[in-house]
């Protein structure tokens, strides 16, 4: 692949993107790479870190030892579980750097304080950055394998891990999304190579090409889910990013409805805004077809169960609009079915729920009404700025029945206290 | 539950839908909306499949890998 040099780093030219690969998805060139001489930079921002901080910090030492971690405290409240924590991190190894933002900055700001430090050592900078969260489970080779895949082809800017779900077996909630990560995982495969790749490299692990984040200036402080953002600006610049199949990370996800519904809103309207305001449309395609897909089908049954026409609709074109629905049915399911081979973790349950389908539906019609919210929130907002609004008795009573649904532009947190099995 | 079509739960809420879209095409009566609806059907169907196709291209391209974690 050529490569065209802006500002002293090295942008790959952007693959053409054609109809093909609609079907046929580009095919990333690979050259060889020696893992042993990789130089790697993992960034961990915590927020009142727990005994799996400290675990993953020691996962990520034994994966190389070419390998420096920068842990962030995002201004952690002095308490004495947090400190005994950090006062454990620091002494783990010399490879450890253990930073605190001087505000709490979310996520986005603390991996910026890092990558500040990072830039600023004078010394040759880091081959690939790794972004991860503070309640991450690696397996042994995951960081080999992520940064095999990312320096294995010079058009990559960025490469995800497969996203697992470390306490699936705690309850009904936590097995679907359990299956919904497997989902996830299928998505990102089936977008590789096609408009540069998946949508979102998300935060829990990913491994970014140094000189690509440098471009990029870091990470944008002023959105509510950072990683799609990143994504998407890093696509728009011409990079391609994937998900590297053999590198498995565990993920806490939320045990209950009231915080799975605050990550699910943050995650959704976070997506909203980063399509909203994409400077290139290709770098967001996926969301743009299916926003529009989506929008139209709920317009249309809405306009539907109002209008009513001349009785002049042929039989078959409803018989067709069901035909099509069933056999769709017909085809997901089937391919639920067979991508349970991956799912190393499955058990009886697991299978039972998937073949019951009635749950996993209800858990994405409640996705559906968290995606429903995310465009009268956005919508709301547009209004309010594009008008100016004042913040009259109807405004403030909007942004209250918002904030009662879990719709804020404020701090969302949804961590789950977790103790190591 | 998969949904092709972004980050948007499309392939779960999306059948279901459609039927009941059928039914409600079937009540109403409207020519031109019912067609609006079946380009609207099939194109779903053909981002489906095509993202059903592009798995298998990949996943083709990554088994040596998937066989290997």
């Amino acid at each position: 692949m050529e490569a065209s040099s802006v500002k002293g780093v090295h942008t790959p030219k952007p693959p053409r993107i054609t109809l093909g690969h609609f079907i046929l998805p580009a095919h990333h060139e690979r050259v060889p790479f020696d893992f042993g001489n990789a130089t790697i930079a993992a960034i961990v921002p915590t927020y009142k870190p727990r005994a799996l901080t400290v675990r993953l910090i020691q996962a990520l030492l034994r994966s190389s030892p070419n390998l420096l971690v920068y842990v962030v405290d995002d201004c952690t409240p002095r308490e004495e579980g947090s400190e005994a924590i950090f006062k454990r991190i620091a002494t783990i190894s010399k490879r450890v750097t253990l930073l605190r933002t001087p505000e709490n900055k979310l996520k986005a700001g603390a991996l910026n304080h890092a990558l500040a430090r990072i830039f600023a050592e004078g010394r040759r900078y880091p081959d690939v950055v790794l972004t991860l969260d503070d309640d991450v489970v690696i397996a042994e080779n995951t960081v080999r394998n992520l940064v095999t895949e990312l320096m294995s082809s010079p058009e990559l800017g960025a490469v995800c891990s497969q996203s697992r779900v470390f306490n699936k077996n705690k309850n009904l909630l936590t097995r679907l999304q359990g299956l919904e990560y497997l989902g996830f995982n299928a998505i990102r495969m089936a977008d590789e190579g096609f408009f540069r790749g998946p949508l979102v490299m998300h935060g829990m692990l990913t491994a970014f090409r140094t000189c690509a984040l440098r471009e990029l200036g870091g990470f944008s402080e002023s959105h509510l889910i950072e990683d799609y953002e990143v994504t998407a600006r890093l696509k728009a610049q011409g990079w391609s990013v994937k998900s590297a199949v053999n590198a498995p990370a565990w993920t806490v996800v939320p045990e209950g409805l009231s915080r799975l519904w605050r990550q699910r809103t943050r995650w959704s309207y976070g997506g909203v805004t980063v399509v909203a305001g994409a400077r290139s449309l290709s770098s967001v395609f996926q969301d743009i077809l299916g926003h529009t897909l989506f929008v139209s089908m709920l317009l249309m049954i809405g306009i539907l169960l109002f209008l009513r026409g001349e009785g002049d609709v042929p039989p078959y074109v409803a018989d067709i609009v069901i035909t099509l629905s069933l056999l769709q049915l017909g085809i997901t399911y089937t391919f639920q079915l067979w991508l349970m081979r991956f799912y190393k973790e499955k058990d009886a349950w697991d299978w039972l729920i998937r073949l019951l389908l009635v749950p996993e539906f209800l858990y994405s019609y409640l996705m559906t009404v968290a995606l429903v919210g995310s465009y009268f929130f956005h919508s709301f907002n547009v209004l309010k700025q594009s008008m100016r609004l004042r913040p009259t008795f109807l405004v403030r009573a909007g942004v209250r029945i918002f904030r009662a649904c879990g719709y804020t532009e404020g701090h969302w947190g949804t961590r789950v206290q977790l103790p190591l099995p | 539950m998969i949904h092709f079509g972004g980050t948007v739960s499309l392939g779960t809420s999306f059948s279901p839908l459609g039927m009941y879209a059928g039914y409600l095409l079937m009540q109403s009566g409207n020519f031109w909306l019912a067609l609006c609806f079946l380009v609207l059907t099939a194109l779903f169907f053909l981002v489906s499949i095509a993202s059903l196709c592009r798995y298998v291209v990949n996943f083709q391209r990554n088994k040596h890998l998937l066989e290997a974690a």
